[in-house]
């Protein structure tokens, strides 16, 4: 075998996924300006963000991959692939949501490829439909926390995730910064199915241990501990992320960081090489921590059954997370997130209705 | 005879603290520490998010993002916002001080040692948190720990079987469950419990707690070759093995083989746990090669107050007693020898403060109950030091233990206005004492109360025997003891 030169990455100036703005795309688009964030990285795989507009759909999200990372590493072949696949596999999920009309997934528009002169390489690309922000920004308005805005995104993102499964989709990155706002209808949507996944099947991030974003990442992920079961693998982890958005928003902490900044250092996962038994004890017992501190700052009307949703969500042990009566149901789905739904429902209707009681 | 002092074996049973507690941070250590690649994108994504918007939403992001993968700089900037923003949650702000690496103040007042009615308290907060969630094995262990503090035993023991029963090859559940059953004197239920336990062959801790508690269960202890094995095995950290090396080496001592040892208690000092250390100190009695230094001894209470009380200095003793029982509230260790240097040093005072302490959660402890009704009594307490002295069951007295009795009895004679009675009950104390220095600590206590019961010619006779038998004695306990005895310099009302 000959020896290979490890090649330094192209400057991102001068990157074809980054030289896009101007551009005019099959189908009409035309991409605006690089986004102020401009940079994505999801699972190993980067790509470029920008504004687009259509005569007919009017604004949209483009988001180019970027090859030039894979193009100088040791081994360009398998980072290629990896790298296309992971393209090919996102552009079957979406084509596949965007067939079944989800309304609280962000749909795609298009998609396809641009090759630029004097550029070899095409740069491959999706378009979304174009959010205002994410649920982050609201945050700044804590002074006039909305009870009956944050049961709307937990009702948006239990929705999105019902509908994902609904489709044989796990979501597996449900965060903060993929819940996108819509100003227009007043609505929240699940985006980015970069980390998505088909129900039992193997797609590209299969073999990662770490399916998402690692502060969000379920604590048995982080700690290398892979049920052999696919479900409680994969779907267990968007109950998770589900009940980490309840501690978010409430505590203004996901559970995840909230749980490990209660543990000793050595116990952290970068440094820990005992089993997930072993440290479980002391993750549950911080769990019981944060839940008793959400318990604190729910409100009243919600505490008991908010509370309770948390801890069945966010149980460390993954087998241990869904509804009760979901896991109790002999032919039912142990994962099932119609209840949280029916739940998060009924406390945007109570919430509302205490706002309405309140200005009258 | 005088107030009791300690005696028996040291063996390196496991400390028992709660699991934040920074002591208890390296027995809960991986045996291995690996140092896998954490993949710091999100990071970088999530200080550009923060730096482009500034608001606290996306500062709460970048600081749970530094949670979990290292802090910043950027970090920093966002945990300081957090901390700054007033109605921010206590979770959100423990996690923001961890990302400032700065103390979390509350936690660290939480972790010292608590006054009974904190630990009603805190045993309250556990049980509402075990209905909540049941399956809290570390919660179970906390509430049989601080119902162990209490002295309610049953309860104590009824919560360990719940912890035990939740998770059975966990080392820090089985090390507490093992430390409580020798607090409860089952010494081979304790032994079995661990010997049995399947993950004890992987974990050097386990393996230690197997050799340590085999020798109070008179039981073979079942991993010494396999300890051995255990320590020749470079890929365990230092600090893992040193309650090991210091099981192994306490093993060797007791069979004779003193280089072995040696060389093995010197290995647990080379990255030690305080309970190996205090092991060490016990140990250089024996093997004077063994040298604690300064830096090793400021970390063990144990340890320190093990050193004073040989030199018998007894005030610095009392004083890291007190240190040992907030670290191990439960443990009689601290009490008895906190309240023997106590009344060396005519701090009796202090000697009845230290000896309830330990009483509460060792009521059985007849040593702690001598030492209290002596203090007591020389606090001219003598209807409290009455009610503890016909408490003790001395159908249960060991031929040791019954001397000291009798001595403590002679002396409440004495300060209940019966002299006849009191000379009648410390020379039975004398004529039965096995040790000579314990003949002469009886005599001089029993001088001491002649004397200041007005019989002069008694106490006289007394102190010419003393002064006779300890010519020859250089021992230091005799020498502190007889500072005790009436001379002009003495002020005898304190005695």
């Amino acid at each position: 075998m000959m020896a290979q030169a490890r090649l330094n990455p192209v400057p991102i100036e001068q990157r074809p996924a980054a030289l896009l703005e101007g551009e005019s795309l099959d189908g009409g688009w035309v991409v605006g300006p690089r986004l102020q964030r401009s940079r994505w990285a999801s699972g190993g795989s980067y790509s470029f963000g920008y504004s687009v507009t259509h005569p007919t759909w009017g604004r949209g999200f483009l988001k180019a991959l970027d090859y030039s990372e894979a193009l100088a590493s040791d081994d360009v072949a398998a980072a290629l692939k990896r790298l296309t696949d992971s393209y090919v596999y996102e552009r079957e999920l979406l084509e596949r949501c965007s067939k079944a009309r989800l309304s609280k997934v962000v749909m795609p528009f298009a998609h396809g490829q641009v090759r630029l002169p004097d550029h070899q390489i095409p740069v491959n690309y999706l378009i979304f439909e174009k959010a205002d922000g994410d649920v982050r920004e609201q945050f700044a308005l804590m002074d006039a926390f909305d009870q009956a805005w944050v049961m709307r995104v937990l009702h948006n993102t239990a929705t999105g995730i019902q509908q994902l499964h609904g489709e044989g989709i796990v979501h597996q990155d449900v965060k903060p910064s993929n819940l996108v706002t819509f100003n227009h209808t007043d609505t929240t949507k699940l985006a980015d199915l970069g980390r998505g996944e088909y129900f039992g099947a193997s797609g590209p991030n299969a073999e990662d241990p770490i399916a998402g974003d690692w502060t969000y990442a379920p604590p048995e992920q982080l700690y290398g501990f892979h049920p052999a079961d696919w479900g409680i693998r994969r779907r267990s982890c968007d109950l998770y992320h589900l009940g980490s958005m309840i501690c978010f928003f409430f505590l203004g902490m996901a559970t995840t960081p909230a749980l490990l900044s209660r543990l000793n250092e050595v116990q952290y996962p970068g440094q820990w090489s005992d089993s997930y038994d072993a440290v479980l004890p002391f993750i549950r017992d911080a769990f019981d921590d944060v839940a008793a501190a959400l318990e604190q700052a729910l409100p009243g009307a919600c505490k008991d059954r908010m509370s309770a949703a948390f801890r069945e969500l966010c149980d460390p042990e993954p087998e241990k997370r869904g509804h009760p009566k979901a896991k109790a149901a002999r032919h039912g789905d142990p994962f099932s997130v119609d209840r949280y739904v029916s739940l998060f429902n009924l406390q945007v209707k109570r919430a509302e209705h205490l706002l309405r009681s309140h200005t009258e | 005879m005088s107030a009791g002092k300690p005696k028996g074996d040291r063996d390196v049973i496991p400390r028992w603290r709660n699991p934040r507690h920074p002591a208890t941070r390296f027995e809960l250590d991986p045996l291995r520490v690996e140092g896998r690649p954490v993949d710091r994108t999100g990071l970088r994504e999530r200080e550009g998010d923060w730096q482009a918007n500034g608001t606290l939403g996306f500062a709460l992001d970048l600081v749970g993002t530094a949670v979990v993968l290292g802090p910043s700089q950027p970090a920093k900037e966002a945990a300081k916002l957090v901390l700054e923003t007033p109605g921010t949650s206590e979770v959100a702000r423990h996690a923001s001080r961890r990302v400032l690496a700065s103390p979390d103040h509350e936690d660290l007042r939480s972790l010292s040692e608590p006054t009974n009615a904190e630990v009603r308290a805190q045993i309250h907060n556990l049980r509402e948190r075990l209905r909540s969630d049941p399956r809290n094995a570390i919660a179970w262990a906390e509430a049989a720990r601080h119902y162990t503090i209490l002295g309610e035993r049953g309860k104590a023991a009824g919560c360990m079987r719940v912890a035990v029963g939740l998770m059975p090859d966990h080392r820090y559940v089985l090390r507490a469950a093992v430390r409580l059953a020798v607090h409860h004197g089952e010494f081979d239920r304790g032994h079995a419990l661990v010997a049995r336990a399947p993950r004890t062959p992987t974990d050097p801790w386990l393996v230690a707690t197997e050799l340590a508690t085999a020798g109070p269960a008179e039981a073979r202890p079942r991993f010494v070759r396999h300890g051995r094995r255990m320590l020749e095995d470079v890929s365990f950290s230092p600090r893992s093995m040193s309650e090991l090396a210091s099981a192994l080496g306490t093993f060797e001592l007791r069979g004779g083989s003193q280089r072995r040892a040696r060389r093995l208690i010197q290995d647990s000092l080379r990255a030690p746990n305080d309970n190996a250390i205090a092991q060490g100190q016990w140990l250089s009695k024996q093997m004077p090669s063994v040298e604690i230094d300064e830096i090793l001894l400021g970390e063990s209470a144990e340890a320190r107050a093990i050193r004073h009380g040989a030199a018998m200095e007894s005030e610095q003793a009392l004083q890291a007693a007190w240190e040992w029982h907030q670290d191990q509230p439960f443990a009689s260790g601290p009490g008895e020898l906190g309240s023997y240097h106590a009344s060396v040093a005519g701090k009796f005072e202090e000697g009845v403060r230290i000896a309830e302490a330990s009483l509460k959660a060792n009521s059985n402890e007849f040593l702690l109950s001598n030492n209290l009704a002596f203090c007591l009594l020389k606090l001219d307490r003598a209807n409290e030091a009455a009610k503890i002295l016909d408490d003790i069951q001395t159908e249960d007295l060991d031929s040791d233990q019954v001397p000291t009795f009798l001595a403590t009895r002679g002396l409440f004679e004495f300060r209940v206005g019966n002299p006849d009675l009191g000379r009648r009950h410390y020379r039975t104390a004398i004529q039965r004492s096995r040790s000579s220095n314990h003949r002469i600590l009886a005599k001089i206590n029993f001088a001491v109360e002649e004397y200041r019961a007005g019989f002069f010619e008694e106490a006289m006779q007394l102190i010419r025997e003393v002064l006779s038998a300890a010519r020859a004695d250089s021992d230091p306990e005799v020498r502190a003891w007889m500072r005790r005895l009436p001379s002009p310099d003495n002020d005898f009302q304190r005695n």
